[in-house]
């Protein structure tokens, strides 16, 4: 399988689950995004692209540092 | 009879010391961990070993439902571990593990806060022996950090249970605390949250867990958190503080899991992440959120170790812990591969593994409660663990660029004990009654398998999955370290420790100059005791102030003889006239 058609099929599996959503939908208690089709998917993506972007430039900036590092003055 | 689970584990732990082949010791501590599950299971709720001390009633080993659900998967994992450590010769690691599992049911069968303490803190020595044993320069230094923090949260929880002691409460019966009683109930919780690793002093585990032997890091993994959890559970239910720290945990894991090279330290910051779940549902309290701990508690100490145990099959046969070093290494491991990947879904709640079903409670909790940004907080840490176990790690590590390490033979009983917790890990998703029928609180009004859960977990598979599609290239390892808070602590503690040092150098030099001082003067006198006669004006003949002769003015031999024997005369005499 390359890497194009598991893109394809992860879509499609997407788009199917929003389908299912949509039909299985049931009135309930919560919030209004429990109720917004496809959120969850949403939230995935843009869930992982924040975490990813704000600790890379968190750790870029003042947590990373290299390997050769040693911990000397410190215990 | 009842026999308390520990104690075997100790009695079976103390015989394996004894022995000197490192294959007849791993089958008795086995045996022994065997033995100790089947205790476990057949133990009945009520309080079976107890005894009076200095007017305190000891209960060693108080049974209820939580403490047999800990209990199980505790002796559980331990026969798992010793399953997948059959193959090590260390005899202080053996040793070490099983009386830190030992430790472990301690504080879960302990019935007063005296047992708990001594317990815990018998925990806490034994996983250092443990991190220990790896033998390594890192692993001693590590361990050192870690005896330090364990030492500081021991001192928590010391003061806090003197502190209760004092305000009338006593040290018997562990239960409910209420922050009513004062200072008692903050130390004592810190104590607790230090153990549980929530960030902030969490940086411990992150520091000394991934420097343990690969062994050793499954047992680690299970059982020092996984007891503050419990603790928390019994203690603390309903604290909202914890709904906080617990959600704040989660994520804080996700996210330093993003910058992580090293896949062990990558895991342990997993570990953070997870029981950070755990924690957000001891503090929402409700009944499902408490089941919803406890589930996600059983849970975890089998996919996080089944992970672990991938991992350190990879680790073992490559020599490898760098996602910049490894790459390609799942072409020679498709069995380990296979089994990695029940672990990865079910830490990352994927319907149809044991994850699953335990995480969706405490989510569930959370709405139910209309705690809405714990829930998305949860939920952000449910993503970066998909991101990170079921695609960031495979990829780099099984699948990605070859760079051409090769693997060695992998001993067949760790794969047998990765298939055993893999089993485990698929048969309570698939069956999850069979965790709920354990749960503390019953009936547990819960079904995970409902269209809104399943559609929502596959849903974020999805979306994450197609977030690493895009953003793919920054994810691959860099090799650089990570900052975390132990430096807040780190160089200060070295400073104070250095000044320390240097204060007591000075004293000991100071002391060493004093003595060569004093040595310096009374030598020549010991040398020469005639000198001492000198001082006082009186020289006797032949005196010599360079030079002194001991036979010169040494009495003959024959002087001594005569007036010991004329002592030991008159001696007997005396005794005989007394007698007489």
């Amino acid at each position: 399988m390359t890497p194009r058609s598991s893109l394809k099929t992860v879509v499609l599996v997407g788009a199917l689950s929003v389908f299912l959503e949509v039909l299985l939908r049931h009135e309930g208690h919560g919030p209004w995004w429990h109720f917004l089709p496809g959120f969850d998917l949403a939230f995935g993506l843009i869930g992982c692209v924040v975490l990813v972007l704000v600790a890379k430039a968190i750790g870029q900036t003042w947590l990373q540092r290299s390997e050769t590092d040693n911990d000397q003055g410190a215990m | 009879m009842t026999i308390h689970p520990a104690l075997l584990l100790v009695f079976t732990a103390a015989v394996a010391a004894t022995i000197r082949r490192s294959s007849v010791r791993s089958v008795i501590l086995l045996v022994g961990a065997v033995t100790s599950l089947v205790s476990c299971v057949g133990l009945t709720p009520g309080v079976a070993l107890s005894f009076v001390f200095t007017e305190h009633r000891v209960d060693l080993l108080r049974v209820d439902p939580l403490s047999q659900v800990f209990g199980l998967i505790f002796t559980l994992i331990t026969v798992i571990g010793f399953v997948y450590a059959l193959h090590i010769r260390s005899r202080g690691e053996q040793i070490a593990t099983a009386l830190y599992a030992a430790g472990a049911l301690g504080v879960v069968y302990a019935g007063d806060w005296i047992t708990l303490f001594v317990s815990w803190e018998f925990m806490s020595m034994t996983s250092l022996i443990v991190i220990w044993s790896s033998e390594r320069a890192r692993a001693r230094a590590a361990g050192f950090r870690y005896l330090l923090v364990h030492i500081t949260g021991g001192s928590f929880l010391f003061v806090g249970l003197m502190l209760l002691s004092s305000s009338g409460a006593g040290l018997g019966t562990v239960g409910l605390l209420e922050p009513d009683i004062g200072p008692a109930f903050w130390l004592i919780l810190t104590g607790i949250c230090i153990n549980a690793a929530i960030p902030p002093v969490h940086a411990w585990l992150t520091d000394a867990y991934p420097e343990a032997s690969v062994t050793g890091m499954v047992f680690l993994s299970a059982l020092t958190t996984k007891t503050a959890v419990y603790v928390l559970i019994r203690v603390f239910p309903g604290t909202e503080v914890l709904v906080w720290l617990g959600a704040t945990a989660a994520v804080y894991g996700a996210f330093y899991a993003v910058l992580e090279n090293d896949i062990r330290r990558l895991l342990a910051y997993h570990i953070v992440s997870q029981v950070g779940f755990m924690v957000a549902g001891v503090g929402m309290g409700s009944a499902l959120a408490l089941n919803g701990a406890v589930a996600h508690a059983f849970s975890h100490v089998l996919y996080k170790a089944l992970l672990i145990m991938s991992l350190g099959a990879v680790i073992q046969v490559t020599g490898k812990r760098k996602l910049t070093e490894l790459g390609g290494v799942g072409r020679s491991m498709p069995i380990v591969i296979g089994l990695f990947f029940v672990g990865a879904f079910a830490i990352s709640g994927v319907p149809l593994f044991n994850g699953f079903i335990s995480k969706s409670m405490i989510v569930t909790a959370a709405t139910e409660l209309k705690l809405f940004t714990p829930e998305l907080l949860l939920t952000l840490a449910s993503v970066g663990t998909i991101l990170h176990t079921c695609l960031k790690l495979p990829y780099f590590t099984f699948f990605g660029p070859d760079c051409g390490v090769r693997s060695g033979h992998l001993p067949r009983n760790m794969l047998v004990a990765m298939t055993i917790a893999a089993t485990c890990c698929i048969a309570l998703g698939l069956q999850p009654e069979w965790l709920y029928n354990w749960l503390p609180l019953q009936p547990v009004m819960y079904s995970p398998y409902t269209s809104d859960h399943v559609l929502s977990s596959v849903q974020l598979v999805i979306g994450t999955g197609v977030g690493f599609c895009l953003l793919f290239v920054k994810l691959s390892g860099t090799p650089t370290i990570t900052l975390d808070t132990d430096q807040l602590w780190r160089r200060p503690v070295w400073l104070v420790v250095n000044r320390l040092t240097r204060g007591l150098d000075l004293v000991r030099g100071s002391a060493q100059a004093v003595g060569l001082r004093i040595r310096k003067t009374v030598l020549p006198y010991a040398g020469n005791p005639l000198l001492l006669l000198a001082l006082s004006g009186f020289t006797p003949t032949g005196f010599d102030r360079e030079r002194y002769d001991a036979d010169r003015y040494r009495f003959p031999i024959a002087v001594t003889v005569f007036w010991v024997t004329a002592a030991l005369v008159a001696l007997i005499l005396f005794a005989w006239i007394a007698a007489n």
